[in-house]
């Protein structure tokens, strides 16, 4: 059953996964720990290395919550589950093309309104993560603040900072 | 006879072990990860630039991650449906595999203080890059009122009722479609 439980959530997810992983992960928390599945600090360690493993965010946490949840067949369950309705949209596009010409332009500017208000979701889902050293706080300001106003590439910057975590962390306590 | 077309035509191992290397490699999302596939693409002369831009674009309008869609509708456009198949299993295969690994690997090194230091950084810097690209979204369009309204409510609605997601965030952009032809007329 809990595989079920575990496709029918991630089936759900995908469907609202437009505009690039970071949408859907404040509601992948919100499921998993609402669920049981995962504490709110388990999730945030699924979050910084599904972000330093290859491939989409959101895959990556779904099969990572699936590992857990049910092993090896619930990561399958997990990460087929959340790429099965964007599939089923690429087909539909495909075939509605082949004949007359689409308004992706309005259609996409409509999802494009609607991913701002999810990714802010997830920005209050990321920083809800109880008992998070002042630390990150200092090194999410900096981050911010690096990705804004320079060039840095954001994986030297993923793992310049999780070094600078593990030297605090191991200096400091 | 241009030198594109003397290269060899996709086939579906090409194509497939094509995208297994660039999912393999590139860490970072679609940002980094499509113009990496468009490099290769417009190399082996399967694609000129603007046509692989062009299918980027399309798949930003389908839900999923941008990096799969794009490659399913680049595969097909290759190759038919046994092309989307090589590049869903070649984009899939490689982060499902090593989150697998990594998952096997975590519940051994959970309670390692320096790993869980080195987890709590990266942390951080996610918050700061999801912080960068919510202002950088807000920055990249011009709002109207009635999307600025649609947005605020949304972004309530979806704070109250976290398990409401899929129907709020559908009415959203039915909403906002909705506004954009009253908005014309």
């Amino acid at each position: 059953m809990e595989i079920l439980s575990l496709a029918w959530v991630f089936f759900k997810i995908g469907i609202i996964s437009f505009g690039g992983g970071w949408t859907i992960v404040g509601i992948i928390q919100h499921e998993v720990v609402a669920r049981g599945w995962m504490t709110p600090k388990t999730f945030a360690d699924v979050v910084a290395i599904a972000q330093v493993t290859p491939g989409p965010v959101a895959l990556n946490a779904a099969t990572m919550v699936g590992f857990r949840v049910g092993g090896l067949s619930g990561s399958l369950a997990a990460s087929l589950a959340v790429v099965a309705f964007p599939m089923l949209a690429v087909a539909l596009v495909l075939i509605l093309i082949r004949g007359t010409h689409l308004d992706e332009k309005k259609l996409s500017d409509a999802f494009r309104v609607a991913t701002i208000p999810l990714i802010a979701t997830t920005l209050v889902s990321l920083g809800m993560t109880p008992a998070l050293g002042w630390h990150v706080w200092i090194i999410a300001a900096a981050s911010c603040a690096l990705s804004l106003f320079t060039k840095l590439d954001p994986i030297l910057l993923i793992l310049g900072s999780g070094a600078a975590g593990a030297l605090i962390t191991a200096v400091l306590r | 006879m241009t030198a594109a077309s003397e290269k060899p035509p996709p086939t579906f191992f090409s194509l497939f072990w094509t995208f297994f290397v660039i999912s393999a490699v590139t860490i970072g999302g679609s940002y980094a990860i499509i113009p990496v596939m468009a490099l290769r693409f417009t190399r082996r002369g399967w694609m000129d630039e603007q046509a692989f831009y062009d299918l980027f674009a399309l798949a930003q309008a389908v839900p999923g991650p941008t990096t799969l869609t794009t490659a399913v509708f680049a595969g097909q456009r290759l190759l038919g449906f046994s092309g989307a198949a090589a590049a869903f299993l070649g984009i899939m295969l490689p982060p499902v595999i090593s989150i697998l690994l990594v998952s096997l690997l975590y519940s051994a090194v959970a309670g390692n203080r320096i790993v869980q230091g080195f987890l709590a950084g990266s942390y951080g810097t996610v918050i700061g890059l999801v912080a960068a690209l919510l202002v950088r979204m807000l920055r990249g369009r011009r709002w109207r009122a009635y999307e600025v309204v649609l947005s605020l409510l949304c972004f309530g609605a979806l704070l109250a009722f976290k398990s409401w997601a899929l129907p709020i965030v559908i009415a959203t952009v039915i909403l906002v479609r909705l506004g954009a032809s009253v908005w014309k007329s």
